[in-house]
This record gives structure tokens, sequence and C-alpha cells, in this order.
């Protein structure tokens, strides 16, 4: 039985991206009604903000400490900055649309401040993701693209 | 505007350093180092050197020389790597995600960029040392390999 985990091993436990963000703890653990296999896990990302479910294929390994996960989930991309190669400041994302359902962004939306109107910027003009979110691609060829 | 010049580059080629203070410098990864304070010059040949750069108001300024500058653009700096002191007070986890501590430390290869060792403090613990080849990335949190900590 040593091979095995429980759900006391699952749930409280921290859950931890490819970066070592902690992204909150597992309150929830789902199986498939069907097969009764391990489909997916509920996380408690804390008060005032909604969970995440994260699919088994998005899981490492679950150790004594903590749940691991293969990937960043994007949802982590909502408040960051984001820069074009020029190193501009356009605003930060307001909101994401995924692939499907997918840890993938198909576009970022973008806002320069609350109120201002939004700008939807396509997945391929990402450079790279950290703290900030940089292009690929100037604003004025964002701006001739969208035109 | 009028210029003097025989050999350099027209002054619509350069960049006003004047502007370029106060600008973000970012790294190649999507981080933001801090801003530029000052802009360092070689007294002798003229030649840009490198900057000042300061990140928060409660942390001290730190220089990064022209070695790890990628280019500049009018808007920002971009570094050809994360500085290495910004590691500091970085949270530290082992592979199999335990907290081991926090980066108190960040020992350099003289004052290049290049880590020899980083201390790691914990609340309950004494202070470890964990040497860089026992790093196996650093993202938001330092993720050491597990036999760095006895696991």
């Amino acid at each position: 039985m040593s091979e095995f985990i429980t759900s006391e091993d699952v749930l409280g436990k921290d859950v931890i991206d490819t970066e070592g963000s902690f992204i909150g703890v597992v309150d929830k653990v789902f199986l498939d009604k069907q097969t009764l296999e391990f489909s997916a896990i509920s996380v408690d990302k804390g008060l005032f903000v909604s969970g995440l479910t994260i699919g088994r294929e998005y899981i490492d390994k679950v150790t004594k400490y903590a749940v691991l996960l293969t990937i960043v989930p994007v949802h982590n991309v909502r408040g960051k900055q984001v820069f074009d190669c020029d190193g501009k400041l356009l605003g930060f994302v307001y909101d994401i649309i995924l692939v499907d359902q997918k840890n993938t962004v198909n576009t970022l939306i973008v806002k320069t401040n609350a109120f201002s109107k939004k700008t939807h910027i396509d997945a391929q003009y990402i450079k790279e993701v950290g703290e900030a979110i940089m292009l690929n691609v100037t604003h004025q060829q964002l701006q001739n693209v969208s035109k | 505007m009028e210029q003097i010049n025989k050999t350099g580059l027209l002054v619509e080629q350069t960049i006003d350093t004047h502007k370029l203070i106060g600008a973000r410098v970012l790294s190649g990864q999507g981080n933001i180092a801090g801003r530029v304070k000052k802009i360092q010059v070689n007294p002798q040949t003229l030649d840009f050197e490198g900057i000042v750069v300061k990140r928060h108001f409660w942390e001290l300024s730190y220089y990064i020389s022209k070695d790890y500058i990628q280019r500049i653009s009018k808007d920002a700096v971009f570094l050809t790597a994360e500085p290495s002191i910004l590691l500091k007070f970085k949270r530290v986890i082992t592979e199999y995600g335990k907290i081991v501590g926090w980066a108190t430390q960040v020992k350099r290869n003289g004052i290049t960029n290049d880590i020899e060792y980083i201390i790691v403090r914990s609340l309950l613990s004494k202070p470890k040392q964990i040497d860089v080849k026992k790093i196996k990335s650093i993202g938001t949190s330092i993720i050491v390999k597990n036999d760095a900590v006895g696991e």
C-alpha cells in the first residue's frame, strides 16, 4: 500500500508551479465518475480570489510537501504589465482568452488603465513572460496589424 | 539642430541620456530590474560604461556594466541576464516543494554576475550554504536539488 497516496496526502497541500510560485492549496480532488480515475484538483487561491481547477495532465507529482505542476498557470498573467519590444509600457493584462480550456493563451486583453478601452493582443506577439510580459513587436507594429 | 561631427553617429541616431534617466531596466526574461538612476561614462575614452539602477526605494542602488547590457531603446534598457543580487530574499524551495527558507546572501564570483553560492536562512534552522551547482532553476522562487538540503 506504500505506493499509493490517499486524499489526505493531497488535500490541504500547497500547489507549486514550475517557477516555484505558490498557486494555492488543494481543496478538492476530482474523480472521473465512470472510470473512478483521478481527474483533477481544485486549488483554493485565498479569500476573495476565485479558485482554479487543474487537470491531472498538468500535475507532475505529489510529494509529502506539495503538489508540483508541470506548468505555470496562464491565469497568473492577469494584472501583469505589458511592454513592447522597445520597452514601452502598453498597459496591464486585464483578461485572457485561452485556447479551448487548455493552459495556452490565445489572446491577451490589455488596458492602459481601469477605464481605458481594451486592446486585444494575439499570443504570437508574446516573446517572454516573467514579472511582466515582453512582446516581440513595437506598439506601432501592433497598431498597424489591428488596422 | 546644428551638428559638429566628423566620424561619430548623427545626433538622430543617438539616444538622449537625459531621457534615459528613470527608464525601466528590463531583463530578457520579462523581469523588471529597476530604473536607471545614473549613466556612467569612461572619462578617458568617453565611452558608455554602465548604469546605476535602483529597484525599490528601500533597496540600495547597484551598478550594471555594459557587459550585461544587451541594448538600449528610448524607453528602456535591456539586460542580457537577471542581476543575481536580486535573488536576495527570494524564497528557496526544493524540487519536492519543501520550503528551505529565504536567500539572505548571494555570493558572486568577484563583482561579476556569476553566482558561487547562496546563504539560506529560515526561522527554525541554522543558515545553509547552497552551491550554485545545487540550484536547479530560478523563477519566482529559487528551486534547489533535494540533496542540497540532505533529502
